[in-house]
């Protein structure tokens, strides 16, 4: 950074949340505003998935901050490419800020292109210089790779993130399994989803740290495991023996085609498959 | 946060909105524990609940405890996927929650 004074970048997340929780809406009421399901707002806030670059104008409205700062928070951009392209934006519309994604929003075309025929037509009318538009191009272009290389990643099929072991560790494993498992029926993704919720309550119950998720969709099979940290071998946690515990290890002899549990050094490792139909290993 | 919505819709009538888990589980207490305190009938009405896990459970059975005996906790218009689930573990079963259809 050149100056001293740059800001910390906020990543979109975190940005989505705080905003939703100063105005004090649900994540379900957030979504009906952003017009999207909630299973993937819910992405959003945990960086477990991306908006698209059809959602980005909404979403920067919503948030009230302009685009470049929210691809600075997705990471696509840098702090000294967003600031350029802010003032750029603002010097072409004299002063006013939303013009520029005014006139972007009017235009026909995706994102990029919308992006592109406004950096023409300011170039045009002598809005912004050649090595303006020259340099918004270049940053438009990078931006582009960078989606790309992102989409390049696997993203449905596998799932793998570090969890806080707090109670809210349960809801949000079985976002990302709903969404991970997209495409599987809706009764064993019920059933799933169930389960999911069961291995991650009794992790939570057993860790005071870290749990890791990893979720993996297979053509006939559907894993999920969850690893969690204790504070020591000698620390291993047995979750309290009320009734949940029995309840939980009912539900999941009942509802999983296999499953299991237990102490690998300080990590205590659950995890349970579900055959799917159609699959070779359901019916062997 | 798990969304879970709670709607007093008669004085002994409440109705659940939502996923009741470890998380709801927390909101699920600190608002009907004060309810069944003053010793009065509890309806919940099951219908718009769309996910049940164990910690859910165990916070209705947690209720159902609270009331002492004096009436059962009555679970309402309860889905089918809900049902199945006390099926599994035989919440049915337990004195002090009834299932009731009257809608």
């Amino acid at each position: 950074m050149r100056d001293g004074a740059t800001a910390k970048v906020i990543p979109l997340g975190e940005r989505l949340r705080s905003h939703r929780e100063e105005r004090g809406l649900s994540q379900a009421q957030a979504a009906r505003e952003l017009d999207v399901a909630r299973t993937a707002y819910r992405l959003w806030e945990l960086e477990a998935a991306k908006p698209s670059p059809d959602r980005w104008r909404l979403i920067a409205g919503w948030l009230g901050v302009s685009i470049s700062t929210m691809l600075l928070g997705e990471d696509l951009i840098d702090q000294e490419d967003a600031a350029a392209a802010d003032q750029i934006a603002k010097r072409a519309a004299n002063g006013s800020e939303e013009a520029w994604d005014e006139i972007a929003a009017a235009s026909p075309g995706d994102f990029f292109e919308q992006e592109r025929s406004t950096i023409a037509s300011q170039l045009r009318s002598g809005r912004i210089s050649a090595a303006e538009s020259g340099r918004l191009t270049a940053l438009l272009d990078r931006v582009i790779e960078g989606v790309e290389s992102r989409a390049a990643l696997p993203a449905a099929g596998a799932f793998r993130k570090e969890l806080a072991a707090d109670i809210n560790a349960p809801e949000i494993a079985r976002t990302a399994l709903v969404v991970t498992a997209a495409g599987v029926n809706d009764s064993i993704l019920d059933r799933a989803e169930l389960l999911t919720s069961e291995l991650v309550s009794d992790a939570v119950e057993r860790s005071d740290g870290s749990l890791w998720l990893a979720i993996t969709l297979h053509p006939d099979l559907l894993r999920v495991e969850v690893a969690a940290e204790s504070g020591g071998v000698d620390q291993q946690r047995r979750p309290p023996r009320d009734k949940r515990a029995g309840w939980s290890m009912a539900i999941t002899s009942e509802l999983a085609s296999r499953w299991g549990a237990g102490w690998e050094s300080d990590l205590y490792v659950s995890w349970f498959e579900i055959d799917l139909p159609g699959g070779a290993s359901g019916w062997a | 946060m798990t969304d879970l919505e709670i709607t007093q819709v008669s004085p002994e009538r409440y109705r659940l909105r939502g996923e009741l888990d470890m998380a709801s589980a927390v909101t699920f207490e600190d608002a009907l524990s004060p309810v069944v305190q003053g010793g009065t009938q509890l309806v919940l009405d099951l219908e718009d609940l769309t996910f049940i896990d164990s910690s859910g459970l165990r916070a209705l059975v947690q209720l159902s405890d609270q009331m002492n005996g004096s009436a059962p906790l009555v679970l309402s218009n309860v889905p089918h996927g809900v049902q199945r689930l006390l099926d599994i573990v035989g919440l049915n079963t337990l004195p002090g929650i009834e299932v009731r259809d009257d809608a």
